[in-house]
């Protein structure tokens, strides 16, 4: 195999460069025209115009107008292609020197067969109805009428088994993606992203100021996004080989077209808010004597004396576990209620703001084009802390060296500057201190009485001013470029190369200035942690496309290639204690110095030969095998392959098909495919870590052991089948996708905890476990997509878009070990059952509709062990989205609802408000109680949440009959299934002739746009979606998580 | 001539390619760590024998952080949860939480298996290497003897002790009980003694475990001559957290507070105002925002080491075995220790003269005059001398195992500080993962025997 690629890299290297002297001069004309909608007779910009069998391309503008110079002369096809509309080959005839003009008018179609995907591996194009598989595509079109705030934003309910999860509404954190499903239990389950050919890191990293973690998928700019194509799955991934058993997503950036400069720019602002339904804060108490001072000093209830005059008085107490207030144990005189969120001076919020402006230029010859682009972002979350500025700037140029050569390059550079605040499980987050902060908290004028340095009433005694000293900094320089090139030295032959860097320096910081935050004696002392860091994805591909047209029906492409990844990363960190005043640096610190260097490193190596044979262009049949060996595979394992096969059948072309206005097209498709992924770094390996041990008073050198290798580790191998069909109903005025799909992943991947008596489970963090190829995982599921042209007129039209899907996930096998036990046991890796669900022990109340005070009796538990409650992946979502075209395209609204139903949310918010109060009430500690502790109007389920969880149900041991409290979280584990309004938008385009009153000015709108508008749910807690554990891979809570913000946004676009 | 160069350079490059060793395109660096390889020689035993050292610190005190001293003096009445955490609080009103949670014990029990195998595995280079007569193998094997009377202080009666064979899994151990775990730790100590006969290190430690098992006659003649002044510290430094004293860490996160009088039985640690238990009071709260903050005075610094063993303790169980030998030479032995108070523990905590206890005498004892009184005495000099060393939660058990003191009589029970009560858990529960070997199940672990 070896041999073999190094044999095809060789002959295609020489045979790319020895062409070009082949070549010969050939005449050249001109083709212009206009390209329009059939119905509305409007012109259609931003539509690709083709010469079939050539380099050349381009892009009408504002009015339709395309321009193409140095067409080879004689008889060429060009190729119309547009979104929602159905290509157009049209014939010309090219004379030497002359000028042929065309108008096209293109009929609407909601089926799209012609659209291209190009792979990111052989570098070819091939259009949809070559593909046996359900490939998503997102345009730049239906970006630009959407309020996407960020990279993530596009992701969110525009495509049919693609599940965005935006964990959490602080500016600049990560998010999670899933692509029908989790295939591994302990590799990631993020897709493989390419920009341009060139593959992207979208790994997590930087300083954790609670469970979030910081994006790097937003490092792209969706300003620059020219289409967007998701590979859902092994089926359709195949060539991409070891790293695509999650799906891949192709991202290609805008290109120049020939002709004048287009200029292109856009100024946006807007705001965002925190409109989450937040909890009041409770204090109940019972008063002895009405005159008595009723708080200390610190905050706390006045309780001191043999005979208080206040006592804190909950509903419940123990040892009965009773309603306090029916037991008569104490009596609640007051229950001070206040809901910090929605009081000035208290709140931890403000309005946060964005701002955007950008511009771009694209255009040039018709052998070079470019596109150039500026874009500046800033935007300050609702913590006045949290705030990123980012600028972009993007180069992209096409050129046509030869007559049969092109040769791409595209140059992308990001810089991030991100202030991110505490959240989710951290005592410095804003919410867990406003959650739990008493109905006493001192308001910012009170807390200027108060003696320097004190603090009390919230949480855990921080104010929102303290927190400006527990922030984390990153700062991010990314330069994403890549080259690739085509050269077709005969009609039949063509080869494609590409190589490319993805390269992010991090710089990731954390200073804590003395005397600030008087929580320990580093932190009073002043403290500073640094990393810098660099990351680096090397991407090179290299294959050939052979074309062949055997017979009149039947033509043959054959697509030979190698690839080679290289991915590394290498730090740098230091920290210190005793930071001088002011200075932010590890040399200004005077103790406790620390320093330690990282680096990583994985390379892959790959080859692949692809066939296709095409009948007719009706029936399409591909078959494939990439062959991967990588550095992280186990040294006793050797090279892996993954074979593909598709189908594709355009049947309502074919003669016999009946012509009928309801089914006006048909493509019937399959596939299957397989695809892997690698071990992690070094889980293939036994390691000892460098550390330093107290020895006779000395430090001295020491190693422990750091990582329990297997060097049999293999690939974990997913397979997948597919099949479905694309059928264009009513003319074509709706089209409607249905797929199935099945996938199993083999080898799987498992972190199989070690039983600790081995005495292989230490205090570093690789220990205790040892990676297995063990058992496997399932997914199934089905997808529709349904494309609605519901009318279409010269002055109006409305459109209408469902993305659908159902999924079913299941552990089939995790090779006979006990499960796997996650997030504080509420979660867990079971045979038989969802991956990640949550498993627990589920108790029922007595007399539920029965509105009372609760005892723990009126809880009964009914398992007598854990038991499967609900999975963490969404069973079933759909998403509707729509635009409203009125007068002449002059008004578009925009619409996208989002549902997802099917699976469970851990309230972990409410859970540690309700423990936490209550624990620290029966201290009079400063601290707010949730309405299940404290409000006797509270919900028998809030009741037994919290008294299941503090105090148990009662358990009768179904043997011995013995009565015991069992405790169980089970209350606080709710259904998360929701309806979200994501996006509303309102442009108002200015019309042509207008426009034209301006010099230079070719077109210009205005767009009003809101996100996250509405949330309809049952989950009692603050947001169905958020996630402590950020971009984790199973692990679910909301847990004191900046939940979504809602956003309004102006923008102004121009184009001239 | 174009084309001439165009073919030269398709040649160069083709050749080039072709050149390329793909075995070679997959060799990745690895600077950071070390293999198990590389450090089988007599020249690495310095190195492995200090990991092993480091081992033992992180699994007997700590890295800082929660592991069995921490952990155990928390369960019992020598320190309270100030935390909010969940699982701390679960611990320190001994009503721990099902194995699938997770308990905070669950630390020490992963560290002390690690710190035994290491010690073990560390101790079979020294032979191999250099000899047994090494007084590096008899530190070694003390070193996992004490390993092993931890977990059987700490832990139900059902601990494997599973082996492990070139840093991988071997092979699978059967649960052992209280008992058995002790026998274990006795042979270790015994092996160390068979090389360095005169191990004050293996002695101590081989009378903590025949203690333990209620042999208080061979305990006491296993720590005859060890002298008063001998001292073996776990050594604890400021310079990486994983070498901090996790007392100090612990406390000055504001998590844990020194007991008074915890849960009726907890003894009055620090309205005593003892010398050998000193203390301060934080200007603040606990984490928790409502717990008064009472700072140890043994471990006043991030570098302050632990004692594991000394003279003091041999002394003690002299005095336990005599006064279960009905002698009266028990009561002379705790006198003899009390009227040197100030230099023995100036000789075992330099920092703690300044705390204001430690100007205070001790007056000698008298005694009690009932059998079980005078238990009550020897158990309180105990845990005044032992504080904070990782004793108090064995002790608390012996109490129930050897004397037959009811539960509820000995550790903290009733009202729990911040509402609701103690339960009746008397040792920490096996971790789950433990499941993961075959030979183990989980009811097997009986948290409410002694």
């Amino acid at each position: 195999m070896i041999r073999s690629l190094r044999l095809i890299a060789a002959v295609l290297t020489m045979a790319a460069v020895t062409s070009a002297d082949a070549l010969a001069q050939t005449p050249t004309g001109s083709v212009t025209g206009v390209i329009a909608d059939q119905g509305t007779r409007q012109p259609l910009s931003g539509v690709q115009v083709s010469v079939v069998g050539t380099n050349q391309s381009t892009i009408t503008n504002q009015q339709g107008i395309f321009l193409m110079l140095n067409v080879p002369a004689g008889q060429r096809m060009l190729r119309v292609q547009a979104l929602g509309y159905a290509a157009d080959d049209t014939p010309v005839t090219v004379t030497a020197g002359g000028t042929v003009r065309v108008t096209i008018a293109l009929r609407i179609s909601a089926i799209e067969l012609e659209q291209v995907v190009v792979s990111a591996v052989t570098g070819r194009a091939e259009r949809k109805r070559e593909l046996g598989t359900n490939t998503a595509s997102i345009s730049a079109a239906e970006i630009e009428r959407a309020p996407i705030t960020k990279m993530a934003d596009v992701l969110v309910g525009r495509a049919a088994g693609v599940q965005l999860q935006g964990v959490s509404g602080s500016v600049g954190t990560s998010q999670r993606i899933r692509i029908r499903g989790a295939n591994s239990i302990s590799l990631s389950n993020e897709p493989l992203i390419y920009v341009d050919g060139v593959q992207f890191s979208n790994g997590t990293g930087g300083f954790g100021v609670g469970g979030q973690q910081y994006s790097r998928l937003n490092d792209i700019n969706p300003e620059d996004i020219a289409n967007m194509e998701i590979l859902k799955g092994p089926a359709a991934s195949a060539l991409y080989g070891t790293a695509a058993a999650n799906g891949v997503i192709l991202i290609t950036t805008r290109r120049g077209q020939s002709g004048g400069a287009q200029w292109r720019a856009y100024a946006e602002i807007g705001s965002s808010r925190d409109r989450n339904p937040y909890p009041d804060n409770y204090l109940p108490f019972q008063v002895n004597d009405a005159s008595g001072q009723m708080f200390t000093a610190r905050g706390n209830l006045n309780t001191a004396g043999a005979s208080p005059a206040y006592r804190f008085c909950p509903l419940f107490t123990l040892p009965a576990a009773g309603p306090s207030l029916g037991a008569g144990t104490c009596r609640q005189d007051e229950n001070l209620q206040l809901n910090p969120f929605r009081t000035g001076g208290l709140s931890p919020f403000q309005t946060g703001s964005r701002n955007r402006f950008g511009m771009s230029v694209s255009g040039g010859s018709d052998n070079v084009t470019y596109y150039v682009s500026g874009d500046r972002e800033g935007e300050e979350g609702v913590i006045v802390w949290n705030e990123q500025d980012r600028t972009n700037l993007r180069t992209n140029v096409n050129a046509r060296v030869r007559e049969n050569v092109g040769v791409n390059i595209t140059a992308g550079y990001t810089r991030t500057s991100l202030w991110l605040n505490g959240n989710d499980n951290n005592a410095f987050s804003p919410l867990i201190n406003t959650l739990l902060a008493t109905p006493a908290v001192p308001t910012a004028e009170q807390r200027e009485g108060l003696p320097a340095g004190q603090r009390w009433g919230t949480g855990f005694g921080y104010y929102i001013p303290d927190l400006e000293w527990t922030l984390a900094q990153q700062i991010v320089d990314r330069f994403i470029v890549g080259g690739a090139t085509n050269w077709q030295p005969i009609s039949w032959l063509s080869a494609n190369a590409n190589v490319g860097m993805d390269y992010f320096g991090r710089k990731d910081t954390s200073t804590r200035q003395p005397n600030r935050i008087p929580t320990s004696a580093n932190s009073i002392a002043g403290f500073r942690n640094a990393q810098r860091s660099n990351n680096y994805i090397w991407t090179a591909n290299a294959g050939g496309v052979a074309t062949f047209q055997l017979t009149d029906d039947l033509g043959s492409t054959t697509s030979v290639g190698t690839s080679f990844s290289r991915e590394q990363f290498e730090s740098t960190f230091c920290s210190g204690v005793g930071i001088i005043e002011g200075t932010r640096s590890c040399g200004a610190t005077s103790s406790l110095f620390s320093v330690d260097e990282g680096y990583t490193e994985v390379r892959t190596i790959g080859g692949y030969v692809q066939q296709q044979m095409n009948f007719r262009d009706r029936v399409i049949v591909s078959a494939s095998i990439r062959g991967d060996d990588n550095s992280a595979f186990g040294q006793d394992f050797g090279f892996i392959y993954y074979p593909g096969l598709s189908v594709s059948w355009v049947a309502s072309e074919e003669p016999f098909f009946p012509e009928l206005p309801v089914l006006s097209n048909l493509r019937l498709r399959a596939a299957y495919g397989r695809s892997g992924q690698r071990p992690n770094v070094r889980d293939a390996v036994t390691l000892l870590e460098p550390v330093s041990v107290t020895s006779g008073g000395s430090e001295v050198s020491a190693v422990r052991l750091s990582r329990v290798g297997n060097r049999n580790l293999k690939p974990e191998r997913t397979t997948e089948y597919e099949a479905g069909f694309d059928a264009g109903l009513l003319s074509d005025r709706l089209s409607f996708e249905f797929t199935y799909f099945t996938r199993e992943s083999q080898d799987a991947l498992v972190r199989r905890p070690l039983a600790p008596s081995f005495g292989l489970s230490g205090d570093a963090g690789n220990t205790g476990a040892i990676f297995d190829n063990l058992g496997s995982i399932r997914n199934w599921g089905t997808e529709v997509g349904l494309n609605a042209r519901v009318f279409s007129t010269p002055t109006a039209g409305l459109n209408l878009r469902v993305a659908a899907s159902t999924l079913d996930n299941q552990i089939e096998d995790i090779g006979g070990i006990p499960p796997i036990v996650i997030n504080r046991g509420e979660q867990a890796h079971k045979e038989g059952y969802p991956t990640g669900a949550y498993h627990t022990r589920r108790y029922e109340i007595i007399n539920p509709t029965e509105h009372r005070i609760l005892t723990r009796d009126d809880l009964r538990m009914i398992d007598d062990t854990t038991v499967f409650v609900g999975r963490l992946l969404p069973k079933n979502t759909q998403s509707l989205s729509g635009d409203l075209n009125l007068f002449r395209n002059l008004v578009t609204i925009s619409g996208l609802l989002d549902r997802r139903a099917g699976f469970m949310q851990m309230n972990q918010t409410e859970s540690f408000r309700c423990q936490t109060g209550y624990n620290n009430g029966l201290q009079n500690a400063a601290r707010g109680q949730c309405a299940a502790v404290a409000d006797p109007n509270a919900s028998v389920e809030a009741q037994a949440a919290f008294l299941a969880q503090r105090f148990g149900a009662r358990y009768t041991h179904p043997e011995t009959g013995v009565v015991s409290y069992v405790t169980t979280p089970y209350g606080y584990i709710e259904k998360g299934d929701f309806i979200k309004l994501r996006e509303m938008s309102l442009t108002l385009a200015v019309p042509h002739n207008v426009a034209r009153q301006f010099t230079m000015l070719q077109g210009a709108s205005v767009t009003l746009s809101g996100r996250n508008l509405a949330t309809w749910t049952d989950y009692s807690g603050i947001d169905p979606e958020a996630n402590e554990s950020g971009s984790s891979n199973f692990n679910q809570a909301e847990f004191n998580s900046q939940p979504a913000l809602r956003y309004y946004t102006l923008r102004f676009n121009f184009s001239f | 001539m174009k084309n001439r160069f165009n073919w030269l350079l398709a040649l160069a490059v083709g050749v080039g390619l072709t050149a390329c060793d793909t075995d070679e395109l997959l060799n990745v660096d690895e600077p950071t760590f070390a293999t198990p390889e590389t450090l089988d020689s007599p020249a690495a035993v310095p190195t492995l024998f200090a990991g092993a050292l480091g081992d033992f610190q992180v699994a007997y005190s700590g890295a800082g952080d929660d592991s069995f001293l921490a952990v155990s003096a928390l369960f019992s009445d020598e320190l309270r949860s100030s935390d909010t955490f969940t699982t701390r609080n679960a611990t320190d009103t001994r009503n721990q939480f099902d194995t699938q949670q997770g308990n905070t014990s669950n630390a020490a029990y992963n560290r002390l298996q690690y710190a035994r195998r290491s010690a073990g595995e560390v101790a079979d280079a020294v032979a191999r290497h250099i000899n047994t007569q090494d007084v590096r193998y008899a530190t070694l094997k003390s070193l996992e003897g004490f390993a092993i009377v931890a977990l059987g202080e700490a832990f139900c009666g059902a601990v494997p002790l599973s082996t492990s064979v070139n840093a991988a899994p071997g092979a699978e151990g059967t649960p052992l009980s209280t008992s058995q775990l002790f026998q274990q730790a006795v042979a270790r100590f015994d092996e160390a003694l068979g090389g360095t006969p005169t191990s004050n290190l293996a002695r101590v430690g081989k009378a903590r475990a025949l203690l333990n098992n209620g042999e208080f006659a061979a305990a006491a003649a296993a720590v005859t001559g060890v002298p008063t002044t001998f001292i073996h510290r776990i050594e604890h430094s400021a310079n990486t957290g994983r070498q901090n004293n996790p007392i100090f860490v612990l406390q000055d996160n504001r998590r844990y507070t020194m007991s008074d009088n915890e849960g009726t039985n907890g003894l009055p640690f620090r309205s005593a105002n003892d010398p050998r238990t000193p203390w301060r009071q934080h200007a603040q709260l606990g984490f928790d925002q409502a717990t008064p903050l009472f700072i140890i005075g043994r471990h006043p610094e991030r570098g302050s080491p632990v004692i594991l063993a000394d003279g003091i303790e041999a002394r003690l169980i002299e005095a336990e075995a005599a006064l279960q030998a009905g002698g009266a030479g028990w009561l002379g032995i705790l006198n003899d220790l009390r009227a040197n108070v100030g230099p023995l523990m100036t000789a075992r905590y330099p920092g703690y003269t300044a705390f204001p206890q430690a100007a205070n005498p001790l007056p000698p004892l008298t005694d009690p005059g009932t059998q079980a009184a005078r238990v009550d005495l020897l158990f309180r000099e105990r845990a005044f001398w032992l504080y904070a060393t990782g004793h108090r939660m064995g002790d608390l058990r012996r109490l129930v195992r050897q004397y037959q003191r009811p539960q509820n009589t000995v550790f903290p029970t009733g009202a729990w500080h911040k509402g609701g009560t103690y339960g009746t858990d008397v040792n920490f529960p096996i971790p789950f993962n433990e499941g993961q070997n075959s030979l183990y199940e989980h009811e097997m672990c009986n948290t409410k025997q002694a």
